[in-house]
């Protein structure tokens, strides 16, 4: 305790370390942890659900083969069976349609929650003039709320693409879950990290320029939106096609599993004509085709082999537009504060 | 950390005497009255202005001033000690002084002045004997 | 020696969109270390916006401000800053919050100040069931455990008891005597600063109106009463005329004729004839000026 003459001026604190990163990670995790039990709680759903579906069936077809039933026996008993083995599969078929439109629907969920109640409500509240004037730097502040998402959400997801590869893998047969149909793509492999980084990434800008929670929610939820629709629409040109062709009235047989992405007719010099060519001539149409040098079929696709160089290809821009969300979001940060 | 202070400060925002001078006033009122002796700490900067809410520069200039008249002295880390004395004697309740002036007071109740009438001729009789030797 | 703690020149501030105009404009002024400063001024005069920028939270539209002899972005672990609606976290207790202030100030927080402060409140309860005195509390807890050079405090006793009131200016002081903080506070009612502050700078209308120490600028003034009569070659800050008398607030230049009637002026009369007179120059004492005055 200082008495009169001993007022002594302030010791020189310059050297005053600042927080790690560690710090601002784990002040977040505790501002949100109710939303984070929610994520986790949501996930170990889905896991739950996908994992029991798959099991439930695969115990219903592992009986109906042990049976001495056949999907063309049809007796009293083996009807029974067949009927349960049918729904049984068609279920889960359904099922994972579902678990996968879920992981793709997921990265606007997180885009709307990092643009909304984690930057754009700090801004609405005022509660960034506290966060931006402890030791942190607002460029920390905003590192935290990239880094820890994105840790979570690598591993998380990562957890519910492995699971769903495996669920997926055991359809084969009757209703099988194509690995290129438009669910089933987004939620396997790399490509559902890669398009939860970006929801995150686009998060970032939208919660900075809005600055409101509603606006910002909202443009967050488009961009990440369009960008995936784009992708869908485009996905099958990312990688060189392989086509087949036939001659005839029948369309060239593809192996199972191969993701036909355009199917048409092909005249005797090589030209393309779509599918429904001469479809309006009824009768006349044998005639009709020969009149316009139809020779038989064409078609473009991706076989089996093509599933990852197409996941990696698409992992791969999403991750610059990752980037790019997050250079812009750095780059808005700076404008604002001193 | 020493021992407990031996006065404390009451400031009046609306006194129109300025604070430091309060902290001057009330001092030397101890020092008068004896609850303060020589040796005795006054209390830190720190200790008055977190009770009394004021300005720490305000509890220096009242303790500069202090030293300045000889009545305290500053301990560099010890704190603020009472050095001086201010007519202590005569302040005290058995004093002649007092009991002269217990006198005087009671004849001017018993001449018909209220207490109003006595409070300003006494202060006019003090202003005219100590004029020119005030505090400021 | 003195150290600056706080040193604006130029410096302006303008808001996008929200009528362009400017909030602050022309600001030039410095302020020791060590002082502890009233920033007073009428609403919308400019001294949130003057606290926010000091705090780094905006950048400048022109001109500098300087913290602590660096930039405001360098000197955020070195000053705590309480903004006037009191933001804390609403999902966090007061216990949490105090642990978040530990957190993201690991280099200085000092827990046995946060909690001096913070100790009437419940810890248990979340920040958005407070009431707004117990928030500003907590607010002036977070911003006493970082153990600041410089405490920037927007409007903090506005919420508080009058009880809460003494007890935290008294906190404020104290930390002021015992650590040489320097203390920036402001408000529109001077009552609550007058006697705790031993600087001033009086905002109006966007432009630093006074800036120095209270004592010097109270000297710098003399309230003339007498016949009216011419009052050059002093600076008249406002004058009033009744009947025969005249009774006028000045700078004065010079002698003052004895004919006058010469007394001090209170603080508040300097401050309201000051904002009823927005053409009066700007008074700076030397301290408080930023390029030394060239000697006359």
């Amino acid at each position: 305790m200082s008495a009169l003459t001993d007022v002594t001026p302030a010791a020189p604190r310059t050297a005053r370390p600042g927080p790690a990163l560690g710090a601002g990670a784990r002040v977040l995790l505790r501002q949100h942890r109710w939303a984070l039990w929610l994520m986790v709680a949501l996930a170990l759903v889905w896991i739950a659900v996908v994992v029991g579906f798959t099991l439930w069936a695969g115990h219903v077809n592992d009986a109906f083969e042990a049976s001495p039933c056949t999907t063309t026996v049809t007796d009293r008993v083996c009807d029974g069976r067949w009927q349960e083995f049918d729904l049984a599969l068609s279920v889960r078929q359904k099922v994972l349609g579902y678990a996968g439109l879920c992981v793709t629907v997921m990265p606007g969920l997180v885009a709307a929650f990092v643009a909304g109640p984690m930057i754009a409500r700090e801004f609405e509240s005022g509660t960034y003039k506290l966060s931006w004037t402890q030791s942190v730097s607002p460029v920390h502040w905003l590192l935290a709320r990239l880094a820890v998402p994105a840790a979570l959400l690598v591993a998380g997801v990562s957890v519910l693409s492995a699971v769903f590869a495996w669920a997926r893998a055991r359809t084969e047969g009757l209703y099988p879950v194509n690995r290129f149909g438009d669910a089933a793509f987004g939620a396997l492999g790399t490509a559902p990290v890669a398009y939860a980084l970006l929801g995150l990434a686009l998060g970032a800008p939208a919660g900075l320029l809005a600055r409101r929670t509603v606006p910002a929610t909202s443009m967050a939820v488009l961009a990440t939106a369009a960008v995936a629709m784009a992708l869908n629409r485009v996905r099958g040109r990312l990688w060189p096609l392989n086509t087949q062709t036939s001659t005839g009235s029948n369309p060239p047989q593809t192996p199972e599993g191969t993701w036909l992405v355009e199917t048409g007719r092909l005249t005797g010099g090589g030209g393309r004509l779509p599918l429904d060519t001469c479809w309006e001539a009824g009768s006349g149409a044998d005639r009709c085709l020969a009149d316009r040098g139809v020779t038989g079929y064409y078609v473009d696709y991706h076989p089996v082999s093509h599933f990852w160089p197409l996941q990696l290809t698409e992992t791969g821009i999403l991750l610059v537009l990752a980037a790019a969300a997050t250079a812009l979001a750095f780059r808005v940060l700076r404008r604002y504060h001193a | 950390m020493a021992e407990s202070a031996a006065v404390e400060f009451r400031i009046d925002r609306r006194s129109g005497v300025a604070t430091y001078l309060q902290i001057v006033q009330q001092t030397k009122q101890a020092l008068r009255l004896g609850l303060l002796e020589p040796g005795d700490r006054l209390p830190t900067a720190r200790e008055v202005v977190e009770a009394t809410a004021i300005n720490p520069n305000t509890v220096l200039k009242a303790y500069r001033e202090l030293e300045r008249e000889g009545l305290v002295e500053g301990r560099r880390g010890l704190g603020t000690f009472v050095t001086g004395t201010l007519g202590g004697a005569a302040a005290a309740d058995d004093s002649p002084l007092r009991a002269e002036l217990t006198g005087w007071a009671g004849r001017a109740r018993a001449a018909g002045l209220d207490r109003d009438d006595v409070s300003a001729l006494f202060t006019a009789v003090l202003d005219s004997t100590f004029e020119g030797d005030q505090d400021r | 020696m003195t150290g600056t703690a706080l040193m604006a020149d130029g410096l302006g501030m303008r808001y996008r969109g929200r009528r362009g105009g400017w909030a602050l404009r022309d600001c030039a002024f410095r302020l020791p270390a060590g002082a502890v400063c009233a920033l007073v001024g009428p609403n919308g005069a400019g001294k949130s916006t003057l606290l926010a920028l000091a705090a780094g939270l905006l950048r400048p539209a022109e001109g500098t401000i300087r913290v602590l002899g660096s930039a405001p972005g360098e000197a955020r672990a070195r000053m705590a800053y309480v903004a006037q609606d009191k933001p804390l976290y609403p999902g966090l207790t007061v216990a949490g919050t105090l642990w978040a202030g530990a957190e993201l100030n690991p280099g200085s927080w000092d827990r046995d100040a946060a909690e001096r402060v913070a100790g009437p409140l419940p810890s248990d309860a979340k920040v958005r069931e407070l009431s707004g005195g117990q928030r500003t509390r907590l607010a002036l807890a977070l911003a006493l455990g970082k153990r600041a050079e410089l405490l920037l405090l927007d409007e903090p006793m506005a919420d508080l008891d009058p009880l809460a009131r003494h007890q935290l200016m008294g906190v404020l002081m104290a930390e002021a005597a015992e650590h040489r903080t320097t203390i920036v506070m402001s408000s529109h009612i001077l009552g609550e600063l007058e006697g705790a502050c031993d600087h001033l700078l009086l905002v109006d209308g966007g432009r630093v109106r006074l800036g120095g120490e209270t004592d010097d600028l109270i000297a710098a003034h003399a309230v003339l009463t007498g016949p009216v009569r011419d009052l050059t070659p002093h600076t008249v800050v406002e004058s009033r005329t009744t009947g025969r008398a005249l009774t006028a607030l000045v700078r004065p230049e010079g002698p003052v004729d004895p004919a006058w009637d010469r007394a001090e002026p209170s603080l508040e009369e300097l401050l309201l004839a000051h904002l009823r007179s927005p053409e009066v120059p700007t008074l700076l004492t030397p301290s408080a000026t930023v390029h030394e005055a060239v000697p006359a």
